[in-house]
Parts: C-alpha cells; structure tokens; sequence
C-alpha cells in the first residue's frame, strides 16, 4: 500500500493551531466512542419513552402442529428439546429454556463486554488527559450495560420478559413497566399506537444500538491501542471517508437492514401485531412436506437447465457464427440488431411473445402452412410447453447480448495462431474447434460455474408475465411461490422462510462455485 | 506498430481471397442464411407489432397482419395519448428514469472513486461490504416492510431512492478508474484540488464511456421496471408505463389468446378499440424511447463494457 504521499508530508504547518493536533489521539478516539454510546442511548430513551404503556408478557401460542424433518432433525440433535422443551401435559411449546437463555446469557454478554473495556482501559498508558478521558469513556460505555443487566435482572423477577425486548429501545421502560403491571386502558391504548408504529424493524430502534456501539467503540480502542498511525491516515483520508460513509450508511439500510426481516420465518407473522409468537421450523417444515415443494423444485430446476443448456449452446454457437463474418459493417449492423430484444423490457417481450404464439399467430400460419402442426395450437394455454417456450424466449431476448463476452475473448486470440494452423493446413473448422473454442475456454468455464452458482434462480419476470392459471402447474418456480405465497395470499412468514432458504442454497452453491471456479479455470469471480 | 499489424491484416485477407474453397463458399452461404434468419427472427416481431400498432384497431382482430398495416390507422395511438392514466404513467416514467439515473450515476462513481484509490485505508473492507450486497439478499417480503417502515411505500421516492447503489456498477466503474493513469489525480493534488475537486473535475470527465454504459443499464433497468409499481406503489397517481402495459399483457394472457372484441375498452374517433391494438400501440410507446437512446450510447457503450469486461 502506497501511502507516502499524503500521510508522511506535514500538510499543516503549525499543527498546535488545529484543535485536532492540540490533544492526543487517544483522547479524541474515546470522545467519539463515549459520545456516540451516550448520543444513542439518550436517543433510545427518549424516543420510546411515550410507546411503552402496558405490560406484555410474552406467550406462545402457537400449538405444535407439524413434524416435519426439520423438527425431526433438531429433535434428534437435542437442539430442539433445549430451545422448546415440551410441556408433556399440554401439549404447548414452553418457551422456558429460551427465555432463560436470554435472560441469563445476554447479562452475561454484557458483562463480557465490560471486562473487555476495562481491559482495554486499563491497558492504556501515558498522560493524565487519556486516563480522564478513558475514566470518562468507562462511565458512559458501561451506563447502557448496567442498565441492560439490571433489566434483566428485575424482568427475571417479575417474568415479565418480552421476546422482543432485548433490543435497546426498552431498556428504560421495561423498568417502569415492570412495577406497573398496565391496565385495561392503558393496554388498548398501546395496542393502537404499536399497531400503527411498530413492526420487525421498529423504526430501526430494535437493534441494540448502544451494545453495538459498546462493542464497535472496545474494537476500535484495541485496534487503536498502539497505532497511532492510522488514525493520522485516517485523518488526512477524511474527504474519501465523508463520500464513503452516507453511501455505507445508505447500503446498510437498504441492503443489510432487511435481513433483520429474516425473523419473520421463524414467527407467526401477522403485520400490526406487536409480539410475534415464535414457532421455530414450522414454516421451513411446511414448506417441504407439503406437496408444493416437489411440483416447484422440480419447475424450478428444470427451468434453470433449460436456460443453463440452451442459452450456452446458441450463445457461444452465434459468437463463432459472427466471428466468421469477413465483412466488418455487416457485422456491426448484425450485432445491433442482435442486441434488441435485450433492451425491451420483460412486460413488451411477453406482449411481442404472446403476438407470436397466438391462435392465429404468425407462428401457427407458419406451421399450418408448411403442414407440421394438423391444427392450430394455443401454445401459451398449455402446461407441457411452457419450459420449452420460456427457454426459447429467453434465447430469443438474451442470446445477442450473451455473445457480447464471447466476442471480446475472441479477440484477444492471437492471430498469429491462425496463420500458423493455416500453415499447418488447418480448415475452417479445424480453426473454430482448435484455435477458437480453446482460446474462449475459460471465458465459458467461468460463465458456466457461475451459472451454476444461480441453479436456483430460475427468473422471475419471464415466467411470471408468461404463465397463466392453465400452465402455473408448470410455471411456478420458488421466485414466483415467494411472490403468490407472500404478495397475494399475504402468508409473510411462509414466503419469507422460502426466500431465505433460496438465498441461503444460493450463497452455498455460489462459494461452491467460486471454489471450484478457482481450483479449475484459476480464476476467481469474486 | 500498428502499420505493421495493418500490412499483416492486409495480407492475411489477401491469402484468405485466393484460398477460397468450395467448402468455404458454402459455408458462407450458410452462415449468410442464418444471419439473415436472426435478423428475421430479432426484428420481425418488433415491426409486426409496429404494423398492427399503425392498422385499423377493429380490423386487427382478424389476424393476418405481418409487416405492414391493412388499413392504416392512427386510432390506437389516439387512444393511447387521450388516456389520461397512461399520460400519468408516460411522466412518472420519464421522470423515474431521468433521477434515477443521475443519481445512480452520482452515488455509484463516487463510491467507486473512493474504492480506486489504492491509499484508501479501508478499501478492502469496503469492497467486500459492496460485493456482499450482490449475492445477500433479504427477498420481497422483508423489503416490504423496510420500505413501509421508511415510509416510502406508495410514494414517488420508492422508485429512486432503492435502487440508487448498485455493487455491480460500482465496481465496474471502479476498474475502469483503475485503469487511468495515477499521475492525472497526483498532479491536481499538487496543484492544490481537493478530493472531491479530483473527482468531480479531473476523474468524471474522462469516464464518459463507463459512465455512459452503467447509465443505459440503469436507465433501461428503471425504464423497463414494472415490479415495483406491482408491489411497492398500487395508486393511480404512480402508474407506469410498463406497468399498465403489463396488465393489459396479463389480462389477454388470462383470456388464453381467444380474439375478443372488446367494445367496453371505449371508442376513439369513431373507432372501436380492441385489446389487441391497444396493447400493441402502448408496447410501441414503451419502447421507442429506450430505442432512441441507445444509439447516441452505443459507440461509448462498447468501449465502456469492453474495458469493464476486461479489468472487471
């Protein structure tokens, strides 16, 4: 790393006149940390001060229903009987073992935590304005964990103990909440104004903001503790950190603030309600017991080989197809117009595509008239052909564009290749199969693992905008599930436990495929 | 160099002119053949829909219409430009497309800016926090309630605000920063420019082609996106244009093609109006723009992808 540049030259004459230069590091470092734990943590109390009125006590109330292999699964492992031990007589999930892990652990995570700053802070040296700094750091980190401990404590003691709550933004009321136990009133109001304001991701305010902070604060006095240096990079980088911090910020909230959402596949998730009853597996278990899953699987593969098997062939089949076009404009042109399907939009494909296969379309004039078909066929009403058909238009619409990547392998081929083969008395198709395909190999083997990696994503806007109530047997692949299941039949709990399954296969076979992309082709995606 | 690399070119085609085979000739017919069957095939659709956008609504119903209109007509497109939801949807649009691709263009190179200078101390995090964003995804649902509780569902915002990042821009334009010369951002440091000076006045103006290329894929991504409306802003005021073309496609979709003329679609100048003329006018007027633009891009564009695909 090349850093000379900007670190090493004293930017600033005189630094004693900047206040940054006027104290230590260290000082500063311990400021950001104390003031942004003691920011949120007033933040957090006082924001929530006015939402919490009633005392919920937390209750499953979802009966065990299914035995599906997840819990089979889990209940041999033991897992299962430690997270819901069984009350044999009623029959009702019993929460217990998981209420005292939260209860017991995450105090115990805190005070972990404090152990951990205290040793940071007493591993501090040197001068008296960092020992006044840290003291000052100690008292502010440690507020929000006292506070965390002691509300633990006291809701282990009423039983009291919201499921939710181990998030920051109660901490504070749950201790007034627990010496008033709520009235009727008080209850109804709170039921109306949390079925207005409250849901997974309670206006951001369900993340332990002040245990993050805490633990982001400790990293940074540890990773600091000695390095003086980075800080001073750090400082003299500020203008990339100011353009690269809202954009982190803004990627975090729309790209990783979501996946708090996954909750929703282990709950009964009903929109508006405040407590979301847990039910474990269930969901996951439906999904793969119930008849469904074999019908979409199966769509959903046969989908993905299709597109895998036919979008390669044709594409890399076109490429070398062009590739031997002599005439330069002619190329050109036929590659503009390969390219078009490419920028309609799925909604203007199916409209062109529906044009094409209707009763009396083009494409049965066409057949009728050179005698293939006996009769006319209304291709889009019938569930066996609906892979095929949705293969061909995905090659219809992609296949020109797919060559783009082909074509610029291709000439990076050294043509001093050819004219040696042509010495050698290679023939046109001697070239293609010799010089060519080998010289794009890699390209394809990177192209082909890594659509392998998407085995499960099967598209969504062809075969949605395709399909019809005739042909959905056929059609419905877990995207579209996702979509019918969370979208219209507003079962969010279901939708969502499949969609974490997709992404999470996914991810799996998208590192498989890295690792093998990197073993074999010596290329990596990533 | 290159004069050398010409004669070389020169002469090769030369020996390919004297060494033309039978086999060779036949080849070329065939692949004359084919090409011509891809142009076909990639522009026959387009025109045939064209020819019925342009014919006589009530006689399209008929069928038999291939490239050219039977009895020319400009009643579709009355229809089309009298409907005042879809005059809505033609501005929200144009509107949706135009901010989000300024603004995507604006995020993405700046983050990208940053990721490309090798001092960057965080520079791997960062990359890898991006690249993560490209594989992990929550999935509809949990976007849902993140865009309700942002407040953004059934709003305009929700049609620019998401999707402003994209890793994969970004780090295509990365690459293509990488590959610029560091003595451009070294010479206006010593001339006293600021980052975001650099950046704004040295580094954007010479990433035209990547700029170009990662603007068409966002413009034709918001342009041809009709999901969000779908899901994310079912009111009449936020209509698209891809959206209501989408269910005029579902509805005659549900009907499994039987060519129905539909008199309660409404009249326009004495005209009956059918699905069918309807749906292929509206396909036209979502198309065209996207069309236009691409010309203007396409001799950035292939510089721009070419450069990406390389680096990237």
């Amino acid at each position: 790393m090349s850093s000379g540049v900007i670190i090493n030259k004293p930017l600033y004459g005189d630094t004693s006149r900047i206040l940054f230069y006027r104290y230590p590091r260290k000082f500063w470092v311990s400021l950001g940390g104390a003031s942004i734990i003691l920011f949120i943590t007033l933040l957090n109390w006082f924001s929530t001060i006015d939402t919490y009125f009633s005392n919920e006590t937390f209750q499953m109330t979802t009966t065990e229903t299914s035995f599906g292999i997840f819990t089979a699964f889990f209940k041999s492992t033991g897992v299962y009987d430690l997270l819901y031990s069984r009350q044999a007589s009623s029959g009702a999930y019993d929460p217990t073992l998981m209420l005292n892990i939260f209860r017991y652990g995450f105090p115990l995570l805190f005070l972990i935590a404090f152990a951990f700053l205290a040793l940071a802070v007493i591993r501090y040296k040197s001068n008296s304005f960092i020992k006044f700094s840290n003291i000052g750091f100690a008292i502010t980190a440690a507020l929000p964990i006292v506070f965390y401990a002691l509300i633990m404590y006291i809701n282990a003691q009423h039983n009291a103990f919201l499921i939710e709550d181990f998030g920051a933004k109660n901490f504070f009321l749950m201790l007034i909440n627990s010496q008033d136990t709520g009235t009727a009133l008080a209850e109804g109001r709170a039921r109306a104004y949390l079925a207005d304001h409250v849901s997974i991701y309670n206006g951001l305010t369900a993340i332990p903001w002040p245990l993050i902070a805490s633990f982001i604060s400790i990293l940074a006095l540890i990773l600091l503790r000695k390095d003086d240096k980075k800080l001073t990079i750090v400082w003299h980088q500020k203008a990339f950190f100011l353009m690269i911090i809202p954009i982190m910020i803004y990627v975090f909230i729309f790209s990783f603030l979501p996946l708090v959402g996954w909750q929703m596949s282990f709950q009964f998730f009903q929109p508006g309600e405040e407590v979301q009853p847990w039910v474990g597996f269930q969901h996951f278990d439906n999904f793969f017991t119930r008849g469904d899953f074999q019908r979409v699987m199966t769509n959903t593969l046969a989908m993905s080989m299709i597109n895998l098997v036919l979008g390669f062939t044709t594409s890399i089949f076109l490429a070398l197809m062009i590739n031997e076009i002599r005439l330069k404009k002619t190329k050109r042109i036929i590659q503009t117009i390969s390219y078009l399907p490419h920028f309609l939009s799925w909604v203007v494909a199916a409209s062109i595509i529906e044009q094409f296969l209707m009763g009396d379309g083009i494409l049965n004039d066409l057949m009728l008239s050179l005698g293939i078909w006996d009769e006319r066929r209304l291709i889009l009403a019938e569930p066996n052909s609906f892979w095929g058909m949705l293969g061909l238009s995905n090659v219809w619409k992609s296949v020109g564009w797919n060559t783009i990547i082909y074509l610029a392998a291709m000439t990076a081929i050294d043509p001093e290749l050819y004219e040696s083969a042509e010495i050698d008395g290679a023939g046109r198709f001697g070239k293609m199969f010799n010089i060519t395909l080998p010289g794009i190999k890699s390209t394809i083997l990177v192209l082909l693992i890594m659509s392998i990696g998407f085995a499960l994503n099967a598209g969504f806007e062809a075969p949605l905008l395709l399909q019809n109530v005739m042909t959905r047997p056929t059609a419905e692949n877990i995207d579209l599930n996702v979509f019918f299941q969370g979208i219209q039949q507003q079962n969010h709990s279901l939708a969502t436990a499949v969609g974490m399954f997709r992404t999470l296969v996914a991810i799996l076979l998208i590192t498989a495929a890295n690792q093998a992309s990197k073993r074999f082709a010596k290329e990596s995606l990533v | 160099m290159s004069t050398r690399l010409e004669q070389k070119s020169k002469y090769v085609k030369a020996k390919y002119k004297v060494r033309q085979t039978p086999g060779d000739i036949v080849f070329h017919i065939f692949n004359a053949i084919l090409m011509m069957f891809l142009v076909v095939v990639m522009l026959y659709p387009m025109l045939n829909t064209l020819a019925i956008s342009f014919n006589e609504p009530l006689d399209s119903v008929r069928g038999g219409i291939y490239l050219w209109p039977r009895i020319f007509s400009l009643a579709a497109y009355e229809a089309v430009f009298e409907n005042e939801l879809l005059l809505i949807a033609f501005r929200n649009s144009v509107a949706r497309t135009i901010i989000s691709t300024v603004g995507g263009l604006f995020v993405c190179s700046v983050a990208a800016y940053v990721l490309s200078r090798r001092e960057f101390l965080l520079r791997k995090f960062v990359t890898i926090y991006f690249v993560v964003t490209m594989y992990v995804a929550a999935g509809l649902i949990p976007t849902f309630f993140l865009f309700q509780d942002l407040g953004i569902l059934n709003t305009f915002h929700v049609y620019w605000l998401p999707g402003l990042f994209g890793a994969f821009n970004v780090i295509v334009i990365r690459s293509y920063m990488q590959g610029l010369p560091d003595s451009l951002v070294e010479a206006a440091r010593i001339d006293g420019a600021g980052e975001f000076r650099i950046f704004l006045q040295v580094i954007l103006p010479i990433c035209k082609p990547v700029l170009a290329t990662v603007g068409l894929w966002i413009a034709v991504g918001n342009w041809n996106d009709w999901f969000t409306t779908e899901v994310f802003a079912r009111q009449n005021h936020l209509a698209t244009l891809q959206h209501e073309l989408m269910k005029l496609v579902s509805s005659a979709m549900a009907e499994t093609d039987t060519p129905t003329i539909n008199p309660g679609e409404g009249s326009s100048g004495g005209h009956i109006m059918t699905p069918i003329a309807m749906r292929a006018a509206i396909t036209m007027v979502a198309t065209i723009p996207i069309l236009c633009v691409y010309p203007f891009l396409q001799k950035y564009f292939v510089k721009g992808v070419h450069v990406g695909s390389v680096k990237g």
